[in-house]
């Protein structure tokens, strides 16, 4: 018999749990312009009641300022890199200042004794039962083997940042240096030296799930990771029109405004973990596992966040290393990485797609085909296949993708990880074929998109922006060329089941909620308080939120825009519950039963004679015990339907063919994600979506030396990002879609928002201004210019 | 009835996706994020495992000399 479940990455998944009795509710459906329908789902008997749409509700759904501003914009909310503690250290990373080879000696002896210097700790190999896979190569050594200049080798924990500084540079490590490659095309030659030298792998034994048991590896190249459907050989054959393409895109650094980094208080009681982090349940469990602690001893705090964008799970070399030194020192310590290692720990992997899409006439996909190389440096997840799989309906479909190993830093989950570069390639080539078929790229896609938000989406493109009136492909006279390209996004949801919280009514009227989860600066605590708010006919403002706490019941690590759509079901679960615990405990000393009392208005009123009503404060005061509470754990969704969310951004813009500039000038963007809590919240992460797809499409690009195997430009000085001058006038259309797929239908809008398509938008603008079509990025005056043919390029890749 | 459990992957194996409770849909979630996956180890916190070789569920499975049982204490 096959087995019904499985575990996945030492994760046990748990089987399906009995079912729970239900009751059938009518759900609001649909997308208001297309006029909003009733869905019919059967709920756990203790879910609150569907909610009206946001029009009929008095705190979901408004736009509403961050109720922490204030205190980021002040100073006054603590990030972790702001935590001081009573003798705390402060501590460094020493690096590899190599790209590849051995350490054959740390000498750690000057480091400790400069005076406030209060402990060193090695990062040494570990090995366990483990055989090493070539041991010609890579021989055993006490220490790990270095594969990138940055790599981690040790901490120094001293009285001052300053003493720590140099204190690491004093550390002396002698290194056996090894041939190294930092190039992704050199690095898929036969003869370069070798990342991981081990011999190529072989199937796996186990099978039945999980992902794929036999990507083959050949060198420094691992894939391909293949996904077939249909036979793309007889689509082809099929197709009226075909169209090939080739794109390049660079490796993009993480520049979070707060770097990675721990402030780690060790007690023989409790280890308190300062986290700057977007899962402070992953924090604990990886402390736990590393150093064979009960979860329960283990404290992780996560106040504010200075931004993670995918790269900041779990406990990390920072995090360990700190631990480590705090143990040693009897002393809470702080670690920081600085601006040059965050340049180096994470990023975006680079790639080379090369792409074949068949068509008919009317513009029906008969084929798309994907080959794709990247590199994540000695790490893997360069695929780029997510938007040609998941955009469009194609009944024929072949994507394989390549990880190609270099000395270089690793690749880490940044923000839609894949989708800016695949959406980069292929919603061009989407253009491409759409000039092929003498078609309007918005009508090609009306006729293969089958997502209803992003037809309104589309919509709203052809009547709030000035698409109608675009020109022919280079038709402007003169150096000064503008365009209008607009591309299309695809994201995924899921929910995380670990989403718990309490909420507490008390007597004089107060009410809390708490929960784990972190903010990571999305604006998660102002979406909870408005669904408490909802709940108790109370201001937002009124409730008081405590996250990003262990002590409070687990909440989602956020990541793949899981956070809203996970915990705010749970939350007016409980919220709703503990209205339902307070009207119990309070009907009788107002005379009458708890079913016949409701909120409105932000007061409780008789249902039955409308004219009796109390503040909530009257209400709580008749409390027979201080306070009650409700804890609500995310319920699972309503439907097995599998959703997707996307956007449609506009751009329009002027490029300056002698110089090579390109100046966006406006962005016009219309997005969906289920039921917007805080549409300001929302409009404000797809305005940094959008800026940070820019910024990736123009500026970013990792700049690595070939002759030393260093990042050369890990600053941001050298590492440019989008500044002020360069913000266009952005526009923003917010879709409701209600999905009827929990308590509130509430959806993330991380990923989709902005990040996956400027690229392509400017690549298609881009054509649009000039006729010519820029498949590179960063679309910097350089490789404008040698797009144009106006200069050579002198780096390829 | 039990259900009977088979482990696939090494218990020291991580992404972003090795925390939470996906339930169903988490051989879903793996799939989709397929090819952009990055993967750590837990023993070394880096892209090797203790055996320098490379870490990814295609290779972090039964077999490997590393390779951890979830109910081992190693």
């Amino acid at each position: 018999m096959a087995p019904e479940t499985a575990t996945l990455e030492g994760q046990q998944v748990a089987a399906t749990p009995a079912k729970q009795p239900t009751r059938t509710d009518n759900f609001v459906f649909g997308i208001p312009q297309d006029g909003l329908q009733t869905k019919q789902r059967e709920v756990p008997l203790d879910e609150p009641p569907p909610l009206p749409p946001n029009s009929e509700l008095t705190y979901i759904g408004k736009p509403t300022q961050r109720y922490d501003g204030p205190a980021k914009a002040t100073g006054k909310g603590k990030y972790t890199a702001d935590v001081q503690l009573p003798g705390m250290l402060y501590a460094r990373m020493v690096d590899a200042t190599i790209p590849h080879g051995h350490i054959m000696s740390i000498d750690t002896s000057a480091a400790e004794k400069l005076p406030g210097v209060r402990a060193v700790y090695v990062i040494e190999h570990v090995y366990g039962v483990a055989e090493l896979r070539n041991p010609k190569l890579d021989g055993p050594s006490r220490y790990p083997t270095i594969r990138y200049a940055g790599q981690p080798i040790a901490g120094v924990a001293a009285t001052t940042q300053q003493i720590a500084d140099d204190a690491a540079k004093l550390v002396k490590v002698r290194y056996d240096a090894k041939p190294f490659v930092v190039d992704r095309t050199e690095a898929r030659a036969t003869d370069a030296p070798a990342v991981f030298p081990g011999p190529a792998d072989e199937a796996g034994s186990a099978g039945g799930g999980g992902g794929p048991a036999d990507v083959p590896q050949k060198g420094n190249v691992h894939g391909p990771e293949r996904r077939k459907r249909g036979d793309t050989a007889k689509g082809f054959a099929e197709a009226d029109v075909l169209v090939e393409s080739e794109y390049f895109t660079q490796v993009q650094t993480h520049s979070a405004l707060e770097t990675h980094g721990f402030v780690v208080d060790w007690k023989p009681d409790e280890v308190t973990v300062y986290a700057s982090t977007q899962g402070t349940s992953s924090v604990r469990s990886e402390f736990a596992d590393v150093f064979k602690l009960p979860k329960s001893k283990i404290r992780v705090i996560t106040e504010y966040m200075g931004g993670g964008f995918g790269a900041k799970f779990g406990a990390g070399n920072e995090g360990v290393v700190a631990a480590n030194l705090s143990r040693k020192a009897n002393a809470p310590v702080k670690l920081m990485l600085d601006r040059r290692q965050e340049h180096i720990v994470s990023n975006r992997p680079d790639s080379h797609q090369m792409l074949k899409i068949g068509a008919k006439s009317d513009g029906t996909l008969t084929a798309i085909q994907l080959t794709s190389y990247g590199t994540a440096g000695v790490g893997t997840g360069a695929g780029t296949a997510g938007p040609a799989t998941n955009m469009y309906k194609c009944p024929n479909l072949l994507t394989d993708e390549y990880d190609v190993f270099t000395n270089a830093g690793p690749g880490a989950a940044f923000r839609a990880p894949g989708h800016p570069q695949g959406c980069f390639a292929f919603e061009q080539t989407i253009d491409e074929l759409a000039v092929k078929l003498n078609m309007d790229p918005l009508a090609l896609r009306e006729k293969i998109d089958e997502s209803p938000a992003r037809k309104v989406e589309r919509q709203l493109i052809l009547e709030r922006t000035n698409w109608r009136n675009r020109k022919s492909a280079g038709s402007d006279p003169g150096p000064i060329k503008h365009g209008m390209g607009i591309a299309q996004s695809v994201w995924y949801r899921f929910v995380n089941m670990d989403s718990s919280c309490e909420v507490r009514v008390l007597r004089d009227g107060s009410v809390e909620l708490m929960s784990a989860v972190q903010d990571l600066g999305g604006g998660t605590k102002t979406i909870l308080a408005q669904i408490v708010g909802e709940e108790f006919g109370m201001a937002p403002a009124n409730v008081v939120i405590r996250i990003g706490d262990t002590r409070y019941p687990i909440g989602p690590d956020s990541g793949g825009s899981v956070t809203a759509g996970s915990i705010t079901p749970a939350v007016r679960d409980a919220a709703y519950q503990a209205k339902g615990k307070l009207f119990a405990a309070v009907a009788p000393a107002l005379g009458t039963t708890a079913d016949n009392l409701a909120t409105q208005n932000g007061r409780v009123v008789f249902k039955n004679d409308p004219s009796k009503s109390y503040s909530l404060r009257q209400v709580t005061a008749k409390l027979p015990t201080d306070e009650i509470s409700a804890r609500a754990t995310r319920v699972a969704e309503y439907s097995k339907d599998r959703l997707t969310y996307g956007g449609v951004d506009f751009v329009e813009l002027a490029v300056d063919t002698e110089t090579g500039r390109i100046h966006v000038e406006k962005v016009f963007g219309a997005h969906d994600c289920g039921r917007p809590i805080n549409p300001t919240g929302v409009i404000s992460q797809i305005n940094g979506g959008m800026l940070q797809g820019i910024s990736y499409a123009l500026f970013e690009q990792r700049i690595m030396d070939d002759k030393s195997g260093y990042m050369l430009n890990a600053n941001l000085e050298n590492y440019k990002i989008l500044g002020a001058r360069e913000v266009p006038e952005i526009e923003v259309a917010l879709i409701e879609n209600y999905i009827a797929m929990s308590s509130t239908d509430a959806a993330g809008i991380g990923e989709s928002a902005g990040i996956i398509t400027l690229a392509a938008a400017i690549g298609n603008a881009f054509y649009n201004a000039t006729g010519v079509r820029m498949r590179r990025i960063p679309m910097t005056p350089a490789n404008v210019l040698a797009g144009l043919g106006k200069v050579q390029r002198e780096v390829m890749a | 009835m039990s259900t009977p459990l088979v482990q696939i992957h090494c218990a020291s194996l991580r992404s972003k996706s090795s925390y939470g409770a996906f339930g169903e849909f988490h051989d879903e979630l793996i799939d989709v994020m397929g090819a952009t996956t990055t993967y750590w180890c837990l023993k070394t916190m880096g892209k090797a495992g203790p055996d320098d070789h490379y870490v990814h569920r295609s290779v972090c499975r039964e077999g490997r000399s590393c390779w951890q049982s979830c109910e081992s204490d190693a």
